[in-house]
């Protein structure tokens, strides 16, 4: 009957914390832990957008809040500003994968913002607020040659204990092969067997890649990437935000969702966004 | 909250029933629970999450899964498991020890259930195609309606029969979506053969042992994994131990010398070389990592 005592308790327990009542008594061993995780805390501030619930808007410091987006003001009165000018229904976000890497979450992000949107965003907590907010946002398209759209693909996080060594694999392809222009590398990040591609205009695998490559190429147009700024992770998902120029050589930010599978690049999503002139920002923090 | 207090009443009426639902939308409520349930936390009993609407993770083992409409999870005694905080998430938690299912199932009839949960063999989460989804769906409200509304002296043996037709619905889509089949040549075997390293991997970790032990030849015990799982009896072995080292490290304070112990290493630096092998990292990298 040991199972019955232990499906009991666990019951028991999960009800009386329902119930609300503080439950100081309560038999954990371990310290109660009442805030939200910063995941949880950005999955609720994204799903606010539909639900119109202020609470999550407290996760945000009211004091320092950088902005880079660099349409939107600075502070949470930059963000006030935009969500005061939502068109009629309001914004959407159907948050399709959440990260966490320290003190960052980063999401990937269906979003109905002027329009069908794919997006990026990189939270940065400090003391369990929000105090930073990056992101790059592009239209969504319809699906790619191999059929795959810019949010489907998978979405399970495991490995966590190779996100260090994951962020390095990818650290490395994008100064080595995209910086670098090593392309004989290629195959020592990307897997050759395996690489599922949701760039809108791409297709799988690295003949997609070199296809895409030689068609920019002819086209006399470019994609070059030229810093790489800052690279996140949870386990077989990787982020990385670099700085370049794309097509006729507009100034551009590239933000890139790796997935790995034994150390090997096999799934990848992008939003690429171009950078607009200095004389259009709403505030002066800079994309990056 | 009427729901919540019916659980506390039934809990309290039947304290044997050894069955239970809980609505995750209501777990979900406040805002600033002081908690366990988001705390990884080992399950004594069987769990089937039903996602309805919203999405959100949810954590068994050392596998974050995304949850959408129509997820449906399976979570088996031993393994550990923790909750995503979401408003957003509407579904059904249902909680039976073996006791309330299998017990009254006939011997052959409860392995095909108890597979539902087999990890080893298929992956905790199932993504229901609408059609699939529908179906499960009203049996889940046939379910909740004998539990919370009608809820008289039949209800429960009700229960427990639209319990076994969930299982086994499940079991059917589960298997079908990825091509398995229970009547599949070495299945039983590699069943018998699990669950026999499952208890003692402490103690045996030769293919050798385990050969004897079920009385076939180390041979066709490596035939038998490889037909199932794409692996050789030695990996199967191992991928149980390490499993279980993860959890032990995960899910306790035991410091890593005891771990070593318990998992049948008498010396702590062959359980870091061990260890390191399988994971390619050390046993505290990974328990700071989750």
């Amino acid at each position: 009957m040991a199972k019955g005592i232990t499906i009991l308790g666990i019951l028991v327990l999960a009800i009386t914390i329902i119930s609300c009542n503080s439950t100081k008594h309560s038999q954990s061993k371990k310290e109660v832990k009442m805030e939200l995780s910063n995941k949880e805390k950005v999955v609720a501030l994204l799903n606010s957008f539909n639900t119109g619930d202020q609470t999550p808007i407290s996760y945000i410091n009211a004091e320092k809040y950088i902005q880079h987006n660099l349409a939107v003001g600075d502070g949470l009165a930059g963000f006030g500003e935009v969500m005061k000018n939502a068109p009629e229904g309001g914004f959407k976000a159907n948050v399709v994968r959440a990260f966490e890497d320290g003190n960052y979450v980063f999401t990937h992000t269906e979003y109905d913002f002027f329009g069908p949107k794919a997006g990026f965003d990189v939270f940065r907590f400090e003391d369990g607020k929000i105090v930073e907010h990056w992101d790059n946002l592009i239209e969504v398209q319809k699906p790619n040659p191999s059929g795959r759209t810019q949010f489907d693909g998978a979405t399970d996080i495991t490995d966590k204990e190779k996100t260090e060594s994951n962020k390095k694999v990818v650290t490395d392809f994008i100064e080595k092969v995209l910086l670098g222009h090593e392309m004989d590398k290629l195959t020592t990040y990307i897997n050759p067997e395996k690489y599922l591609q949701h760039n809108p205009a791409v297709a799988d695998g690295l003949d997609g890649f070199g296809e895409a490559m030689k068609y920019f190429a002819e086209n006399g147009l470019v994609m070059e990437y030229t810093k790489l700024h800052k690279v996140l992770g949870e386990g077989n998902f990787v982020l990385s935000m670099s700085e370049g120029k794309f097509g006729k050589g507009e100034h551009t930010a590239f933000y890139d969702l790796f997935r790995l599978e034994d150390g090997k690049i096999v799934e990848h999503w992008d939003v690429i966004q171009a950078i607009p002139p200095q004389s259009e920002w709403k505030n002066t923090n800079g994309k990056f | 909250m009427e729901n919540i207090k019916q659980i506390k009443f039934q809990n309290k009426k039947k304290p044997t029933a050894q069955f239970d639902i809980l609505k995750l939308e209501n777990l979900f409520k406040r805002k600033d629970l002081d908690h366990s349930i988001e705390e990884f936390h080992k399950v004594n009993f069987f769990a089937i999450i039903l996602i309805e609407n919203g999405t959100g993770y949810h954590t068994i083992d050392f596998t974050e899964y995304k949850c959408s409409k129509g997820t449906i999870l399976t979570i088996r005694k031993d393994q550990i498991h923790k909750f995503f905080r979401s408003d957003s998430i509407n579904g059904s938690l249902f909680l039976f020890t073996d006791e309330f299912l299998v017990s009254y199932l006939e011997k052959s009839e409860n392995l095909r259930v108890i597979q539902l949960f087999n990890d080893l063999l298929s992956s905790p989460k199932l993504q229901l195609y609408p059609n699939d989804f529908l179906e499960i769906q009203q049996i889940k409200q046939r379910i909740e309606s004998e539990f919370f509304e009608k809820n008289d002296s039949y209800s429960m043996h009700i229960i427990r029969s639209e319990l076994h037709i969930l299982t086994t619905k499940l079991l059917r889509i589960k298997l079908n979506h990825q091509n398995l089949d229970l009547e599949r040549k070495y299945l039983k075997e590699f069943i018998e053969f699990q669950n026999l390293v499952e208890s003692n991997v402490h103690i045996y970790t030769k293919v050798k042992e385990y050969a004897n032990k079920l009385g076939v030849s180390t041979k066709t015990l490596n035939t038998i994994t490889k037909e199932i799982v794409n692996k050789s009896a030695k990996e199967f072995i191992d991928d149980i131990a390490v499993r279980q080292i993860k959890r032990l490290l995960i899910n306790t304070e035991l410091s890593i010398k005891e771990i070593a112990y318990k998992s049948g290493f008498e010396e702590t630096t062959n359980f870091y070389k061990y260890f390191k092998r399988h994971t390619k990292s050390t046993p505290e990298q990974f328990r700071l990592a989750y």
